[in-house]
């Protein structure tokens, strides 16, 4: 597990910036584990992101990113993004984790060009090991460490749900500059529980209309999913319920009406959905962009997003279909790698920049 | 969805935009929201999307339009920014502004917006020849429906609406005439008809085009768009010349000439296009729009 890197320095899982008798105490985690006493219908959520509960790091506090890229299609490229990603800013010099969520279908360690990893995500969900950072394989790259999600293991793809939060919970405690995630296909409840405790979501689409249906049955799924836990947190359930009931189960047609609805009943409430949801940390890449109009599409899908979801997406730009991406993944190379000059690897540079994550 | 307060926010644009600025914008959003946009698809179902696409063709009709957009701006102030609440009924000071559209907001429906004043203008003006054409005589029921419907309606702008209402009723004379005939030959005769009574009215007008084309049409004549631009073209007229004449936009009319039903809006917009159009020619518009709309109708495979 320890293997020695290029420059002889030992690995440690969880990228070594704390020695392990301090970590505990120097634990970044904002908020103590909560009390075993607590609402049955608390315990049913999952954690939010830092920056949700408590707003941009404090002063001395390591800054620590949680990004998940997510589309809720396969093929469109989030792999694309979340191996560059997290390459690039290990080239960096930020201590970086990509963590392969896929957990029915993982492909990151052979698009880093490594082995199968003999631990995988399957032994902390099973118990097999305590501590999330033991599951961690260093990788080729410096400063690059990889949770692989199980290989085939079924018990795995559906974790119970308490192992589900134990697992959400250690991500939000790995030590290290940045977390990835890469998200599987669909937009089943597994996978948006790991979108929603990240600081920055990514979606990524292609210029297709199947992707797009996708992509808004996810963020539509995802602001569900986010509405929940904060109707929990601020005793919004009955008004909800009561907006879902009106429309009488054929279901609201956007966040943006059942917004509107709880505006009209309880505007003070409303007032404070509306800015949670403008806050959700939802941003866009367009992949294997071709035509000028499909420069475009970028724009024209955040404007969709703001009028009929009322939120606030950011645009990371389009990457071009680029020959570069289809070869070094043959190679099995991250394409800022194998490609350094091409387009598509400046796009995918330009994501960290536009995130704020390698400052 | 998200809701916009006003027709201004609809289109996007501010409170003092200029028709250009509209236009422009009208334009940009009919793409965004158009079957084509990838960027929303799935994002409204169809009665969504068709009701928005509505009501964006309502704002664009009624800003694009000085008066209506001067009534629409009067009713906002008056109702405080909120048109579609009811308006109280006192008639609004000046009679060339149309109540009708406070009216029709009130009431939450979309109607074909040029219809009201000019029905309600041949009610009023019941010229001598409109009288003695269709007084003595049964009145057909599409007259007399006509009618009725108009004095249900609101006042309207005089000068201009009478000219037409009266050349209106003048062919429909003539159709009286011809009762029993087909329409396509009752047709000809009504173009023959409006065509004489072009003359300069006093007060604003609108220019008429003068088709030099003399139509042969059967009885079973379907007016689709081509015969609209052969004649648009018999009277040396360009596309912007017909927009400058019926306020109608260049991409409407064009879609319009080649039967793109899929471009035009909605059913009873489209009906008010092709009248003003066939009006524009000299053409009996009632008569026009009837044909071309079965034909819509028949693409649309709807019985609306």
């Amino acid at each position: 597990m320890n293997t020695p890197d290029a420059d002889g320095r030992t690995q440690r899982p969880g990228g070594g910036r704390q020695s392990e008798s301090t970590w505990e105490a120097t634990s970044t985690l904002s908020t103590e584990p909560r009390s075993p006493i607590r609402s049955v219908a608390e315990a049913d959520l999952p954690p939010l992101p830092r920056s949700a509960r408590d707003g941009p790091a404090l002063a001395g506090e390591p800054q620590r990113s949680i990004v998940a890229v997510g589309g809720g299609k396969g093929g469109i490229g989030k792999s694309l993004i979340s191996t560059n990603l997290g390459v690039h800013l290990a080239q960096r010099g930020k201590k970086v984790i990509l963590l392969d969520a896929d957990l029915g279908g993982a492909n990151l360690h052979t698009c880093l060009g490594m082995a199968p990893p003999k631990r995988t995500l399957s032994e902390f969900v099973n118990h097999k090991v305590p501590d999330l950072r033991e599951v961690v394989t260093p990788t080729s790259y410096p400063n690059l460490g990889l949770i692989s999600g199980a290989l085939d293991v079924l018990t795995a793809a559906n974790p119970k749900y308490t192992e589900k939060l134990r697992l959400l919970r250690e991500i939000s405690r790995l030590d290290v500059d940045c977390v990835i995630i890469d998200l599987g296909g669909g937009t089943g409840f597994n996978i948006l529980d790991f979108f929603l405790i990240a600081d920055h979501g990514i979606l990524a689409v292609v210029p297709e209309p199947t992707s797009i249906e996708n992509a808004y049955r996810f963020i539509k799924a995802a602001c569900y999913r986010r509405l929940k836990t904060l109707e929990v947190s601020w005793n919004l359930k009955p008004l909800v319920e009561e907006a879902m009931a009106e429309k009488e189960g054929k279901g609201l047609k956007s966040p943006a009406d059942l917004l509107a609805y709880i505006d009209r009943k309880d505007p003070e409430a409303g007032a404070r959905l509306r800015a949670e949801m403008e806050r959700f940390p939802l941003s866009l890449v367009v992949n294997q962009v071709r035509t000028q109009e499909e420069y475009q599409l970028g724009r024209s899908i955040t404007e969709a997003c703001r009028k009929y979801f009322g939120i606030r997406m950011q645009y990371l730009g389009a990457v071009p279909y680029d020959d570069a991406v289809w070869q070094a993944v043959r190679r099995r190379r991250p394409v800022v790698v194998d490609s350094p000059q091409s387009r598509a690897s400046d796009q995918l540079r330009q994501i960290a920049t536009s995130l704020g994550l390698d400052k | 969805m998200a809701r916009a307060d006003s027709f201004y926010e609809l289109l996007e644009v501010s409170a003092s935009a200029s028709i250009e600025e509209i236009e422009a914008s009208y334009q940009r959003i009919v793409a965004f929201l158009g079957p084509e946009s990838l960027a929303m698809y799935s994002m409204l179902d169809d009665s969504e999307s068709g009701q928005l696409r509505e009501q964006i063709d309502e704002a664009y009709l009624t800003l694009t339009d000085p008066a209506s957009r001067a009534a629409y701006d009067q009713a906002r102030e008056a109702t405080g920014g909120y048109p579609n609440l009811v308006v109280s009924h006192r008639p609004p000071s000046d009679p060339n502004l149309s109540v009708g559209l406070m009216r029709r907001q009130a009431s939450g429906r979309a109607q074909q917006w040029d219809e009201p004043r000019r029905e309600e203008a041949a009610a009023r003006e019941e010229s001598p020849r409109s009288r003695e054409g269709s007084r003595d005589e049964a009145p057909r029921s599409r007259d007399e429906m006509r009618r009725e419907e108009a004095r249900a309606r609101q006042e309207s702008r005089k000068t201009e609406e009478g000219r037409r209402a009266s050349d209106a009723m003048a062919t429909a004379s003539a159709l009286h005439a011809l009762e029993g005939e087909s329409e396509g030959a009752a047709l000809i005769a009504a173009t023959v008809a409006s065509n004489r009574s072009v003359a300069p009215a006093e007060g604003k007008r609108r220019r008429r085009l003068q088709p030099r084309a003399v139509l042969e049409v059967g009885p079973d004549t379907e007016f689709s768009g081509s015969l609209l631009r052969r004649l648009r073209e018999s009277a040396d007229a360009t596309l912007e010349d017909v927009a400058e004449i019926t306020k109608v936009s260049k991409r409407y009319l064009a879609a319009l000439e080649e039967n793109d039903f899929d471009t035009l809006p909605a059913f009873v917009y489209v009906r008010g296009f092709v009248g003003e159009y066939a009006r524009a020619l000299g053409l009996d518009s009632k008569l026009v729009a009837t044909s071309y709309m079965s034909l819509y109708r028949r693409y649309r495979g709807e019985s609306g």
